[in-house]
């Protein structure tokens, strides 16, 4: 499937989610291709699964839909509510199982057509062994460091997302920050950080 | 380790990990389109209409005779400015709250022999 993607400086998602409520279905194929992907981003580094992440993904996703005749534009971001919501479907999902566990290939990987076959080579293992790292870190330090780091949102977004202050943010953060240097520290040599 | 050095490497990470990020699968972008096309269809069959714009609202209606919402902004300003010519006009106006002040006493009434003057004017 390829889905047209409109600009976001044409069409903001305020006025997707508008055009989505008044049956538009352009809007949907634009909201998921400008949407999904974050929900399914955040979903995978916070519980580690793909397919526990895709599932949390699409009921996020269906709850944006399901929302939308009540959309007040101006008010927020739709991203924002969208990462919050994903994070409380994660923490259900977390409640409901008993421990996290790291199992990142129960669903066979999408080809990526982007990138040289070492290249690819080299992100995977520095993306896995940074997903190994994410999930020894307590769950909130997780969530602040994917945001931030990953998602590369603000503090006062993510502040808004996670319903705390910035200063808590930015503590969350560097405290997350440090876990993951210590939980990394041995494995310094096989990542090649002098490589690029 | 410097805490340089220790952000250098993770920003390293980071980097790999935003790459390898963007790859939700088609399935699963066909799946978010159906269930947004299955939200529309019950919405409209709901409403007992085809999923299309609705009939707009009374101040909607109002709004767009009168050009919007930067004429609605207009009309407020020149309601404000009309209201503040009142209670404070220029010189060139009455003072409304003298006249309020103003007791029948007060009144300027021309007197008979300047109406009497007026009269032999004419003629």
């Amino acid at each position: 499937m390829n889905l047209a993607r409109v600009p976001k400086e044409v069409v903001g998602d305020d006025a997707l989610l508008v055009l989505f409520s008044n049956g538009d279905e352009q809007a949907a194929r634009d909201l998921t291709a400008r949407l999904g992907p974050r929900a399914f981003s955040v979903a995978m580094r916070v519980l580690g699964d793909r397919a526990e992440a895709e599932d949390v993904a699409q009921e996020a996703m269906m709850r944006l839909w399901r929302m939308a005749p009540d959309w007040q534009p101006g008010q927020a971001k739709v991203s924002t509510w969208l990462y919050r919501v994903t994070l409380n479907l994660c923490l259900d999902l977390k409640r409901r199982r008993r421990g996290g566990s790291l199992n990142i290939d129960d669903v066979p990987e999408p080809p990526d057509p982007g990138q040289s076959a070492p290249e690819k080579l080299q992100d995977r293992a520095r993306a896995d062994a940074l997903q190994a790292a994410l999930m020894t870190l307590p769950d909130r330090q997780r969530q602040a460091v994917v945001l931030r780091h990953i998602e590369d949102l603000s503090n006062p977004e993510i502040a808004g997302i996670m319903d705390i202050s910035v200063e808590a943010v930015e503590s969350l953060t560097a405290r997350g920050k440090r876990a993951l240097a210590a939980a990394l520290a041995g494995r310094r040599a096989e990542l090649g950080y002098s490589d690029g | 380790m410097a805490e340089y050095e220790r952000d250098t490497e993770l920003d390293v990470l980071f980097a790999a990990a935003r790459r390898d990020t963007d790859r939700m699968s088609e399935p699963l972008m066909a799946r978010m389109v159906a269930d947004a096309a299955r939200v529309q269809e019950e919405r409209a069959a709901r409403d007992g209409r085809r999923p299309e714009v609705a009939a707009p609202g009374f101040m909607t209606q109002v709004l767009s005779a009168i050009g919007g919402w930067p004429a609605m902004g207009g009309l407020v300003a020149a309601c404000a400015a009309g209201v503040w010519i009142g209670l404070s006009p220029p010189e060139f106006l009455p003072d409304p709250t003298n006249l309020l002040m103003t007791t029948q006493n007060d009144v300027n009434v021309l007197d008979a022999f300047s109406l009497t003057a007026l009269y032999l004017e004419d003629g």
